[in-house]
C-alpha cells in the first residue's frame, strides 16, 4: 500500500460517508454532474481494501440506496449498478471477518431485514455478493438448497468473491460449520468447464479443506498458483 | 499444498473407515469430486481413488453397523448439484477412465432428483457399453439400473441395458438398487421384457438376506413364478431359483448371528415369511408340472405301442429316464409310431411309477414329453 492509500485508509469513514451522499444525490437525479465524482470514488475504492467492519453500516446504506426492491425482485437501480456491486462486495468483505453474533452483524442484520424480504430474488451482476449477504443476514435462509445456478462469474470479481468466501468459511468454522451455500459455491465453481482461474480453484479447495478440518494457516500466505500444487 | 492437505485429510478419514465422519463431511467430499475428475482427465488418479475409497469405506461401515440401505440414499450426497457437470463427462469424447469413474459413482447419484434425466440415462448407457467389464462396473450398473427402473416417471431405459442383469455381479450387502428394485414397478418392467434369462437373473439378484421384497413386488414375483416359470421346459430355471431361496432362507435362519438381528428381529421374521412364500409358490409350480407330466405320460408311452402296454411304460421310463442322452432314438421311434391309435393306459399306475423313480428323472422325462406332445 503506498502513502496515498494509507492516507485514504485513515480517512475511510468520511470518504465512505461522502461517497454515500454522492450516490444518493446522483440516484435522486439532483446532480448529474456528480457522476464523475462518484466515478473517482469508485476508482479510489478499487485501490484500497475496505474490509473494516466499522464501515459495514455505511456500505449497507450505500447498497440500499442503490437498490430497487419490487416485491421479491431485488435489482440495482439503473445507472447505479457499479456502485451497488462495489458496495455489496465491500459489505461482504466487512462482514466476512466478524462473528455471527457480533454487534456489527446484528446491526446490519436488523437494517437489512427491514428492507430486503426473505424470499428475495436477486438480479444483475451484484447478485452473487447479495446472495452471500442475504445468507449471512437471514439465519433461516442459510440452510436452503441454493445452487448458484444463475451465478455468472466475472473474472476479477470472481477472484475477490471466492477469496472473501474463504474468510467466511474460516470465520464460520470457528463458530460451528462451514455454511452449505459456501460449499456449494466451491462445488459450482470447480465444476465449470473450462475451469475458473487458478486462484479461484485454490480458494475453493481452501474452503473444502477448512470444512475437512485441515489446518490451512500454513497455505494462506502462499501464492494462489502454488496452493494448487499436488503432493 | 492445499491439495496435499486435503488429500491427506481424506486419506486419514478413509483409513479410519469411520462412516459417521465421512457422512458428516459428505458435502466437502462431493464438492471436491469435480476437481478430482478434472485431475483424472489429466491422468492423475490419486484424488478420485481416495474419494472412491471413502465411498467404499462408508459402505463397509454401513454393513458393519447394519444400518441398512436407507443410509446410502443418494440424497445424502450432493450429486444433484453437479448434474450439468456429470452430463459433460459422459460424452463420447471423454476418456474411458473418466466414464468408468462416473459409472462407479452412479449408484450414489440421486437419479430421481435429476431434471434432465432422460439424456443423462442415454449417455450413461452409451458410456457403459464402451467400458471394459469388471465386477465393480457390473455392480454399479445393476445397482443403478434397478434404481432408475423404480422411478415413478417414465424411464427410457434402452432395452440393451437390461442384459446387464445377466452378468449377475455380486451385490454388496447395502445396496440401494436391490432395496428399491424389488418393487412391483421394477418386477413388472422386467417381466414385460419377455426374456426368461433376464427375469431369472433379476430374481437371483434381488433375492437376498439383506433385503426383503416389497409387498406388491412380492405378489408380482409370485405371479411371475406361476406364469413365467411354469412348464416342463423351465425346470432348470426353477432349480436355480429354488437354490437361491434356500440359500437366502438359510442365512436368515442364522438368528442372532445375522447382521440385521441387531437392528430388528421383526425384519428378519418378515423376510423369512416373504421368501418362504416365494419358495412355497415355486414348489407349487414344480408340483403342478409333475402332475402335468403324469397326465402327458400316457401319450408318450403310446409312441412305443408295438410293445405290450405294461412293457412300454416300464421300458420307456427306464430307457428314456435313465439314458437321457439317447434322444435321437426318440425321433426315429416317433416317426414309426405316429400313425398308431391312442390307447388308454392306467394312469394311476404310471403316476406311482413316476413318483417312485429317481428324483433326477424329471428333467429327461419332461423333455421327452415335450418333444412327443409337440410331435403328436
Amino acid at each position: 500500500m503506498n502513502e496515498d492509500s494509507v492516507a485514504i485508509q485513515l480517512n475511510l469513514k468520511p470518504i465512505a460517508t461522502l461517497f454515500l451522499w454522492v450516490t444518493r444525490l446522483e440516484t435522486a437525479g439532483e446532480s448529474r454532474c456528480l457522476h464523475d465524482t462518484r466515478h473517482q470514488f469508485l476508482e479510489l475504492w478499487d485501490r484500497i481494501h475496505l474490509a473494516d467492519p466499522a464501515l459495514a453500516v455505511i456500505y449497507l446504506d450505500v447498497l440500499l440506496s442503490c437498490t430497487d426492491v419490487n416485491g421479491s425482485q431485488v435489482a440495482a437501480r439503473p445507472g447505479s449498478e457499479r456502485a451497488a456491486g462495489v458496495a455489496s462486495m465491500y459489505l461482504l468483505c466487512a462482514l466476512s471477518g466478524v462473528g455471527p453474533k457480533s454487534t456489527v452483524v446484528e446491526d446490519i442484520r436488523r437494517r437489512y431485514i427491514g428492507v430486503i424480504p426473505l424470499e428475495a430474488d436477486f438480479e444483475g451482476p451484484f447478485c452473487h455478493a447479495m446472495v452471500a449477504i442475504h445468507a449471512l443476514s437471514f439465519s433461516s435462509w442459510e440452510r436452503r438448497p441454493f445452487e448458484w445456478m444463475d451465478y455468472i462469474p466475472f473474472a476479477r470479481e470472481d477472484v475477490s468473491f471466492a477469496d472473501t468466501l474463504v474468510r467466511v468459511a474460516h470465520n464460520r468454522r470457528q463458530y460451528g460449520k462451514v455454511p452449505r451455500w459456501v460449499l456449494r459455491f466451491a462445488l459450482r465453481s470447480i465444476s465449470q468447464d473450462p475451469q475458473p482461474p487458478t486462484s479461484v480453484v485454490a480458494d475453493c479447495l481452501t474452503i473444502i479443506a477448512i470444512d475437512l478440518d485441515c489446518d490451512v494457516s500454513s497455505v494462506k500466505s502462499v501464492a494462489p498458483d502454488e496452493r494448487c500444487v499436488y503432493i | 499444498m492445499i491439495l496435499t492437505l486435503v488429500a491427506e485429510g481424506l486419506k486419514a478419514m478413509a483409513e479410519a473407515a469411520d462412516g459417521h465422519s465421512i457422512q458428516r463431511k459428505r458435502k466437502a467430499i462431493t464438492a471436491l469430486f469435480p476437481y478430482a475428475v478434472w485431475r483424472e482427465r489429466d491422468g492423475q488418479h490419486e484424488l478420485l481413488d481416495i474419494i472412491f475409497h471413502l465411498f467404499r469405506a462408508m459402505v463397509a461401515w454401513a454393513r458393519h453397523k447394519a444400518l441398512g440401505p436407507l443410509l446410502l440414499d443418494g440424497r445424502m450426497f450432493m450429486w444433484c448439484h453437479i448434474e450439468p457437470f456429470v452430463t459433460t463427462l459422459l460424452i463420447e469424447e471423454s476418456p474411458d477412465s473418466l466414464k468408468q469413474a462416473i459409472i462407479l459413482a452412479s449408484p450414489y447419484i440421486p437419479w430421481e432428483d435429476f431434471a434432465t434425466k432422460e439424456p443423462l440415462i442415454q449417455l450413461w448407457a452409451a458410456a457403459a457399453s464402451t467400458v471394459p467389464y469388471t465386477d465393480d462396473i457390473g455392480q454399479s450398473m445393476v445397482d443403478t439400473l434397478l434404481r432408475i427402473a423404480n422411478d415413478a416417471s417414465p424411464r427410457p431405459i434402452p432395452a440393451g441395458m437390461w442384459s446387464w442383469l445377466n452378468k449377475r455381479p455380486p451385490l454388496p450387502p447395502v445396496c440401494w438398487g436391490r432395496f428399491r428394485g424389488s418393487t412391483q414397478r421394477v418386477a413388472r418392467a422386467v417381466r414385460t421384457l419377455g426374456d426368461t434369462e433376464i427375469l431369472k437373473s433379476y430374481l437371483l439378484l434381488i433375492w437376498s438376506e439383506w433385503d426383503e421384497p416389497w409387498w406388491a413386488g412380492l405378489n408380482e414375483m409370485c405371479a411371475s413364478l406361476r406364469e413365467d416359470f411354469n412348464g416342463i421346459g423351465m425346470e432348470h430355471h426353477r432349480q436355480d431359483l429354488l437354490r437361491q431361496l434356500d440359500n437366502v432362507l438359510g442365512r436368515l435362519d442364522l438368528g442372532p448371528e445375522h447382521p440385521y438381528a441387531k437392528l430388528d428381529t421383526h425384519l428378519i421374521q418378515r423376510s423369512k415369511k416373504r421368501y418362504g412364500k416365494l419358495r412355497e409358490v415355486l414348489r407349487e409350480v414344480d408340483r403342478e408340472t409333475t402332475v402335468t407330466l403324469i397326465r402327458e405320460l400316457p401319450r408318450l408311452i403310446l409312441l412305443f405301442s408295438p410293445l405290450t402296454t405294461a412293457d412300454v411304460y416300464r421300458a420307456s421310463l427306464e430307457f428314456y429316464v435313465f439314458t437321457p442322452t439317447s434322444m435321437s432314438i426318440i425321433f426315429r421311434v416317433h416317426n414309426w409310431v405316429s400313425r398308431l391309435l391312442i390307447v388308454p393306459l392306467p394312469v394311476t399306475q404310471l403316476a406311482g411309477a413316476a413318483t417312485a423313480g429317481r428324483a433326477s428323472c424329471h428333467s429327461s422325462v419332461l423333455q421327452l414329453s415335450l418333444l412327443s406332445s409337440g410331435s403328436l
